[in-house]
Order: structure tokens, then sequence, then C-alpha cells
């Protein structure tokens, strides 16, 4: 207590400091006159009795020196103190200051962008409560627990019936749905799970409540939850929405519950959501059909291995009951959390590793133009050197001057991330997950802090190097360049090379994701992009039933679509390369049940290769006649081929789907990489339309002219055939194949624009390290000169000093390429971490770049005049 | 000069000035120096400007107030008071430094018992 009182009244002793001195000089002279008088009449002379009265106080100097250290804290002090001098030596030099602060503030602020990002997707925990309980759950086609395929309706079930481990097992697909009964219809996302899944995440709604039990039974699910914002937007934020009934796909729905505004589930921007009536689908008892998203809640205490291990002992018991394609299959579990940013963790830190390299290098550049300044401080430092300030207090003087400027880039920076990090988000690919968790929060905040602090203290280094070696008597001797300036920029180059090299790195990472994304883009998808309009239909089961029906209308709207002028063809298919594709266990009639592999597989229209440019390499494609009634048939890929019939003619040989349907194979067609541009073609089918049983469909549009002017139109047609038929995602096929490289893409703008900023750092370092020199070495030249050196040899000599600096550093740079590269091995699609032609052409800028850096500087030395320079010494 | 004066011990002083304050009542710091200087028997040097860290130190703690005042001849001087919280650590520290001493006195002592 009494301590703390004292460090109180001593931090309060730091202000009105003139008054308390003056009341200290007041308190001694008064006890001096006293002593005086009393020596006086002890019979002293006045001179005599003065003399003693000081002796005895012993040094009123030093005595007012302790008692001031004694009344406030001297070390704040002078840290004040130094805080203030510096932020007056930094005013007198604005130039400086200003280049300092972009430079940090450029770096920091881009350190916070992209470390709030990685914050929110990997650090921060899912915002649910409890969340290290929450798994989901996969089966595994590789039988080895690294595969994740979508779930059956019956394996779901086996799951959440028979295991111990769980609170809660729940399933989510995504459905689509036409909300009519409005101003017009409008197509929603939406998605369909069990009854216990808000149970799960334990999410309370706003408004209204969850799904009961019973509404997870056949015959009571027309219920449904809405989100946040279809509520505000559709039905205005009323209250009175409760108990409602909205239709929805043309089925009644009454409205029981409205979901938080931040609610998001990060697999599906759903809408709305329905529960399942669990057992009304036929696939909801069937092990074949693949199509869910399995979660659960462990138990308290149940680890995930546990739940993996009784999950695979179950699969194991019931494999008698599996299909035969599935006997190999396992189940995997993996933290929610896990498979939620598994994928782009690395990613991701990569992104931070670049990013703290920019302001490594940004720091190198700060730290370098200080140590400059030091030099042509180091008079100031000497004289007060000499006037007695410790090498303790000099340092701690620097140090202050560089963590001040640290912080005021920190700050600065911090303002920077603000504004761009809208930019990052809205930059950002879609598929991050999380991305809109992404904000400056409390520990981006601390980052932030401890990063600023860190580059200033950084920046402070050299110099306080610099200054160290400070020689005394000689600097204020010759009163300017000596050992000092030599020792200086030996040190200074040693930044420059660290510069130089850190650059490099950070150009070959940018290049290699360059020629990574180059070469991912230039991929043939195995259809044609441009030139293709594509867009969503959910057709309404109770108008469309059927799958004649439904290619019945698709029939029409071709016809009305392909008599506009512009379009080509038109056709209509199930699945949409990189975004929507579907499976299933397939194996050949005849063949043992061990060759059972899954396929992809779409239903199309006959004009669907045509209008896709997919080449038609063998048999024919579909007829008209090819429906329901008829024989099965089906169009097989080339990949197909490939895996199950290498040898032979397909023509005439059958599938059989799911242990059930037989088809006859009457066409062979072209891959296509529906899944990702990196990723080979999958084996593939194709079924005639009229046998859908699907309810989303894609159109396509093939056009002579620009697709996106097709659009209206388009819509206008479908709209003439079913006036009541919204279309939704009216995008051209190219806009589609950059969105499944967005992430790619975001990946090479980020460390290109890295790059970038690393290349103009090091060129500005260079050349301001290669200026300095010059000037020091004044003198040096201009001697030269007039002993004869021509202006060329002067040039040469500046050129060659410079660029072995930089080939220094350039050395080094390839060296910590690569040893550092290998980490974004699987980050690269067709280019090895060390592609020689990104190293090459990185080296080969760089060079150039710092060439130029040195070439300037060296024109001016050769240009001096040696009189003027002589003259002026 | 024939008697050796001793320095002040660190620590010692605080209670010097503060036993000092008890037994003299309020005082100024020139009277504080020149009591305890007489109180040792002239044994101590008390360089008198070190008294005034050691005051400013006290009252920081509470243990001693000041104020301004008129000394016996007339002259303005600073006058530093005990408080109470000044009373009972003058107590504490005065039964811990008998302890201390009178362990010490016993090691010291030359007919020790064991």
């Amino acid at each position: 207590m009494r301590t703390l009182r004292a460090w109180f009244l001593r931090f309060t002793g730091l202000f009105h400091k003139e008054r308390r001195d003056q009341d200290l000089a007041q308190e001694i002279e008064s006890h001096l006159q006293m002593h005086i008088e009393d020596n006086l009449r002890a019979g002293m002379t006045p001179e005599e009795a003065r003399r003693q009265a000081l002796i005895k106080f012993g040094g009123v100097e030093s005595a007012k020196e302790s008692y001031r250290d004694r009344r406030g804290i001297p070390v704040l002090e002078t840290l004040w103190q130094d805080i203030r001098f510096g932020l007056r030596v930094l005013r007198k030099s604005p130039g400086f200051t200003s280049v300092v602060l972009l430079t940090l503030a450029l770096g920091i602020g881009a350190n916070t962008a992209i470390f709030s990002v990685l914050n929110a997707v990997v650090f921060r925990p899912l915002p649910y409560n409890q969340p290290d309980q929450l798994v989901q759950l996969w089966e595994d086609p590789s039988g080895k627990g690294s595969g994740q395929n979508s779930v059956s309706g019956g394996v779901f079930a086996d799951w959440r019936d028979q295991s111990q481990c769980f609170q809660h097992v729940s399933a989510l697909w995504g459905i689509e749905g036409n909300l009519t009964g409005g101003d017009q219809p409008e197509w929603l996302k939406g998605a369909q799970v069990s009854a216990d899944f808000f149970d799960l995440l334990r999410v309370k709604p706003i408004l209204g409540r969850t799904y009961s039990q019973e509404e997870g039974q056949p015959g009571h699910e027309q219920v449904v939850i809405l989100n946040y914002a279809l509520w505000q937007r559709r039905f205005g934020g009323e209250t009175s929405i409760l108990n409602q009934t909205i239709r929805l796909g043309g089925q009644s729905y009454t409205v029981i519950g409205v979901l938080p505004p931040d609610f998001q589930f990060p697999w599906r921007n759903a809408q709305y959501w329905i529960p399942f009536g669990w057992g009304s689908a036929w696939w909801h008892r069937n092990r074949e059909n693949n199509r869910l998203q399995v979660f659960g809640r462990l138990k308290p205490g149940v680890t995930v291995d546990q739940a993996r291990a009784e999950v695979n002992a179950l699969t194991d018991r019931l494999k008698p009951a599996y299909p035969r394609y599935k006997q190999a299959w396992g189940a995997t579990i993996f933290p929610l959390h896990e498979s939620l940013v598994g994928d782009v963790r690395l990613p991701l830190f990569a992104l931070m590793a670049a990013v703290s390299f920019v302001l490594l290098i940004s720091c190198v550049n700060v730290s370098n133009l200080m140590l400059a300044r030091t030099a042509a401080r180091q008079r100031e430092l000497a004289v007060r050197a000499a006037l007695g300030a410790s090498r303790c207090r000099l340092t701690r003087q620097l140090l202050a001057e560089s963590v001040t400027l640290g912080i005021a880039g920190g700050v600065l920076g911090v303002l920077l991330a603000f504004v761009g990090m809208d930019i990052l988000v809205a930059l950002g690919p879609q598929d991050l997950p999380r991305l809109q968790e992404v904000r400056i929060d409390g520990s981006v905040l601390a980052f932030s802090s401890v990063a600023s602090l860190l580059a200033g203290i950084l920046c402070g280094l050299a110099p306080i190097w610099g200054a160290s070696r400070l020689n005394l008597d000689r600097t204020l001797k010759e009163g300017g360049r000596s050992s000092f300036a030599r020792s200086h920029q030996r040190l200074s180059r040693g930044l420059e090379i660290a510069e130089v090299g850190l650059a490099f790195m950070l150009l070959v990472g940018g290049g290699l994701f360059l020629r990574s994304f180059q070469g991912l883009y230039s991929t043939d998808p195995g259809f044609k992009p441009d030139h293709l309009l594509t867009m969503q239909l959910n057709l309404p089961e109770f108008k469309y039933p059927n799958g004649e029906s439904r290619a019945r209308l698709f029939r029409d709207v071709i016809a009305h679509v392909e008599a506009l002028p512009g379009v080509k063809s038109a056709s209509v298919s199930t699945g949409l390369p990189f975004e929507d594709t579907h499976d299933n266990g397939v194996v050949l009639r005849g063949r043992p049940a061990s060759e059972y592999f899954g396929a992809d597989y779409d239903f199309v229209t006959s004009d669907h290769f045509q209008t896709l440019g997919i080449p038609l390499l063998k048999g024919r494609t579909f007829a008209a006649t090819d429906n329901e009634n008829k024989t099965p048939v089906a169009i097989v890929s080339a990949a197909f081929v490939r895996v199950c019939l290498p040898h032979e003619d397909p023509i005439g040989k059958h599938i059989i789907e799911n242990g059930q349907q037989e088809m006859e194979i009457v066409g062979v067609v072209g891959d296509i990489r529906s899944h990702a541009l990196a990723l080979p073609p999958k084996p593939q089918y194709y079924k005639p339309m009229a046998t859908t049983d699907w309810t989303n469909f894609n159109l396509f549009v093939r056009t002579t002219t620009d697709p996106q002017m097709l659009a209206e139109p388009v819509r206008k047609s479908i709209l003439a055939v079913d006036p009541d038929q919204p279309v939704a995602n009216v995008r051209t096929m190219t806009g589609v194949v950059s969105e499944s490289v967005s992430g790619e893409s975001f990946l090479m703008f980020l460390t290109g624009s890295f790059g970038l900023v690393a290349l103009s750092l090091a060129t500005v370092g260079v050349y301001g390290v290669m200026a300095y020199a010059v000037t020091l070495r004044t003198q040096e030249t201009a001697v030269r000169l007039a002993l004869g050196a021509r202006p060329v040899d002067v040039l040469a000599l500046v050129l060659r000093r410079g660029m072995t600096t930089v080939a220094i550093g350039l050395a080094f740079g390839l060296g910590g390429t690569l040893a550092l590269t290998r980490f974004l091995q699987s980050l690269l699609v067709k280019v090895s971490p060390t592609d020689a032609v990104t190293i090459s052409a990185v080296m080969l800028v760089l060079a150039s770049a710092a060439a130029l850096a040195c070439y300037l500087p060296a024109r001016r030395a050769a240009r001096t005049d040696p009189i003027e320079a002589l003259r002026c010494e | 000069m024939a008697v050796d004066k001793s320095d002040v011990w660190q620590g010692t002083l605080a209670l010097m000035v503060l036993k000092t304050l008890e037994t003299m009542g309020p005082l100024h710091g020139y009277g504080i120096a020149r009591r305890i200087e007489q109180t040792s028997g002239d044994r101590l040097a008390v360089n008198y400007g070190t008294v005034y860290p050691a005051l400013l130190k006290l009252e920081q703690e509470g243990y001693i107030a000041s104020e301004w005042g008129v000394s016996d001849n007339n002259r303005k001087a600073k006058y530093y008071r005990l408080t109470r919280a000044g009373r009972k650590q003058v107590e504490k520290e005065a039964r811990e430094w008998e302890q201390t001493t009178s362990i010490l006195a016993r090691f010291l002592s030359p007919d020790e018992e064991s």
C-alpha cells in the first residue's frame, strides 16, 4: 500500500516541476541561512560561516539532483524527454519522416490486413457454443482415413442411430426453391437439415423456435426457418411472419423461426432452412446415393479419435449391408474447424510469410535511412557524449526515435488496413470460408502493436550499432567522415544484401504463383467457355412431375432461345462444370463387383455436347426418342473408357449404376475438367434428359455475339414459355471458369503485389546506399579524376562496387529461395517450386533494377568536377 | 581529527529522522540534521544535503507531513511532523533494530553461551 502510494506521488511528481523546484530551492536556501546564522553566532567570520555551511551541506546541486530523482520517476522522465526530442528531430526533417512513415505504414498495414484474415479464418474458434465438440463425418472411398466423400442417407442413419459417441448426428444438403406469392417469383438457395441441426450447433433463433422432434418425421416437415436477411428483405422484419404460410418450390411451409443476423453456416449461403421428414424420400434409406454433409457434436470428454474408431467399427460391422462398390470404403471424422479451414491454412500462411517479408524489407530500408542520418548526426551525438551522456542514454535516445517512428507507422498502418480490409474481402475468393468474419479486433490490434514495436526496434538497431562505434575524439576533431563512415558503410551494405535477398525470395514466390496461375488458366477445360451463357433453373415438382415433362419444357425453351438472333444453340444439363457435379458407383455388366468405380453423371439434352463444344468421339448423341420408355442409354467420356474399357469398343456395352439400373453405351465424348482446372478429368457418363429425376438444371446458350448481351432476351424467352419460371445466376461461362480459380488468382494477385512492393523498396534501398557512398567518396573520386582517371573508369568503379553487393544479395536470395519455396509445392500447379524460368526471370529483373539504382549515383560520381570538389574540402 | 566519524548507514537515516521528529516535535530540515549529528555525539558525519531526499521519501510514504512555517529567528522554513502512520513506523522500526542489534550482540559478545 505504502509503496503504491509512494509511486503514485512520484508519478504526480512528474508534473509541475518548476513550482516544486522553487520550493526546494527555497527550503535549501532557508536551511543555509539558518546554518550561517548559527555559525555567525559561534563566532565565525561571515565568509567562513557561509563556507562551512556549504561544506556541511555537501553539494547543493547534487542534493537537488538526488532529490529530483526521488521526486519523480527518472526513467520515465528521460523517456519522455527522448520521445519529445525524437519528435522534434523528426519534425525537422519532414521528407525523411514521411518516407519512413509511409514505408512502415504500408508494411504494417499489409501485415495487419493479412493477419486479420488469418485470424478470422484460421485462429479464431468457430462462432458456435463449444466448437471443439463439433466434427464433420465423411464416407471414405480410400478406406485409409484420407478420403472425404459425401454421405448416403442410409449410412448417415446408421451412424445417427447406432453410435454412442455423439450428442447429435445431423445431416444437411443444399436445396433450391422458388419463393412465390410476392411481387415476383424469386429463386432462393436453402438447406434441408435434420430436425436437431440447430440443437447440434446450439444456435437460438431470434424469433420463434427451432424444429421439434416431431417435425423430423414424414408428414410433419412443412415448416421453415428463415435467415435474418431474407426475413428483413422479403418480409420487412415483421414479427407477424411467425406461423404464416409461405410458398416455396410450389409447396406450403409454416414459418416457425428466424435465425440471428450473424448466423452463417459456412458451407452454404442458405436463406431458408427446412427439416427432413426422415424416411419420406427413397434415398433416405439408400446406402449408395451419396449426397449428404454430415455433422456431429461429440459427447463431453469424447475425443475425435474415439469417435473415429467407433464409426469405423460400425462401418465394418455393417459392411454386408453396403453396396458392392463400397466394400473397401471406410469412414473419416475431422474436427469441424479442420474440415472447414484445412485447405486454406497453407495458402494463408504463405501469404502471411510473404507479407512479413515485405515488412522486413521495409524495416531494413528504414534502418538504412536512419543509419545514414545517424552518420549525418554523428557530431551531435559526439557532442552529447562529450557532455556526459552515457552510451546507454544515447542508445535510449535513438531507440526512442525509431520506436516512435514504428508506432506512428503502425497507427497509420492500422488505418490503412481498415480501408484495405474491405478491398481484401471483396477481392477474396468467395469460397474462402469465414470470410464474412474478417474484422479488426483485439487480437489483430495486439498483433499490429507488437509488429509496430518490433519494427521500431528493428529499424533502430543499425543506427544504434553505428552510434556505438562512435569515436568521440576523432569525430570531434575531424568533424565529419572518418572511421565511422567506413564501419557504417559496411553495415549499410549488409542491410542492402539482406534487402536484395529478401526481395528476391518474395519475387520468386510471386512469380511462381503467377506461372502456376497462367498454366492453370490456360488449361483446356474440355469445353469452350467463350461465347457461352449459363443460368440456373429450378423446376417445381408439382408442375413438372417427371423427366418427360421436364424434357418437354426444355424442348420448348431451347426452341425459343435458339430462335433469338445471336444464338447458335442451347442445351440443358443437371451439372455445371466446377460448381455442380454428382457422382455414382458404376460397373460394367458382366464384370466382378470389385471393379466398381466412381463416375460423375449428368442428365443432358441432345444438343448439349455441341453447345458446350465437347467433341463426339464415337457413336451418337441422344435423340428425342431416348426417353423413359426406351432401352436406357448412356454416353460416356474418354476417361470413362480409359478406366474400364481401355482396349475394347465401348459401344453396345452395358453400365450398371448403383447395382440396379442398366444402360447401354451409345456414344463416347471428350473429357471435361468438371471439378477444377487443376484436377484431371474424372470418368463421366451422361443420361438422356427425359429420364431425369432432378429438379435443378443449368441452361447453356452458345452465342455468336457477346453472351452477356443475350442474358435478358434469353430470360424473356423462358418467361414466354412459362411465366412463373424464374432463372438465377445468369453468368458467362468464362466468368464461371474465372470464379473456379479465384483462390489461385487471389493468391497470385497478393503475392505479386507484395513482390512488386519488395522490388521497389529494394531498388530504392540500393539507390540510397549507393548515392550515400558516392557522396562520402566525393573527395576520393575528385583525387582520382585529378590524377587522370577517366570518368568512365569512375563509373565502372562505382558500378562494380555496387553490383558486387547486389550479386551477394542475389546469391543469398537464391539460397533462401531453394530452401523455402518447397513449402509452396502443394500450392503450385504444373510448376516446380524451383522453376528455372521464374528464378532466372526474377534474377534478371532484380539485377536490372539494381543496376539502374547503381548507375544513377555512379553517373553522378563520374561527373564530379574535381576542382570544385577539392576546393570544397 | 581524533575521532573517526562514521558515515550514515543506508536506511538508518530514515529511522533517525523519524525518531528525531518523535522526540522533538515538528522541525525543519536543518534542525533535524543538526539534531541527528548532536544525538550521535558528533560521531556521525551527516551531509546535511542528504536529509532532504530522505525527508521526501518519508513524506511520499506518508510517515511525515510538511508545511511552511516560521523559525525561532523569524525565518521562513519548511516544518516536518510525524503522522500517525509515522508514529507506528517508529515503534516498529525501533523494535526491529533492537532485535537486530541484540542478535548481533550475542554473536559478538565474548562470553558466548552455547
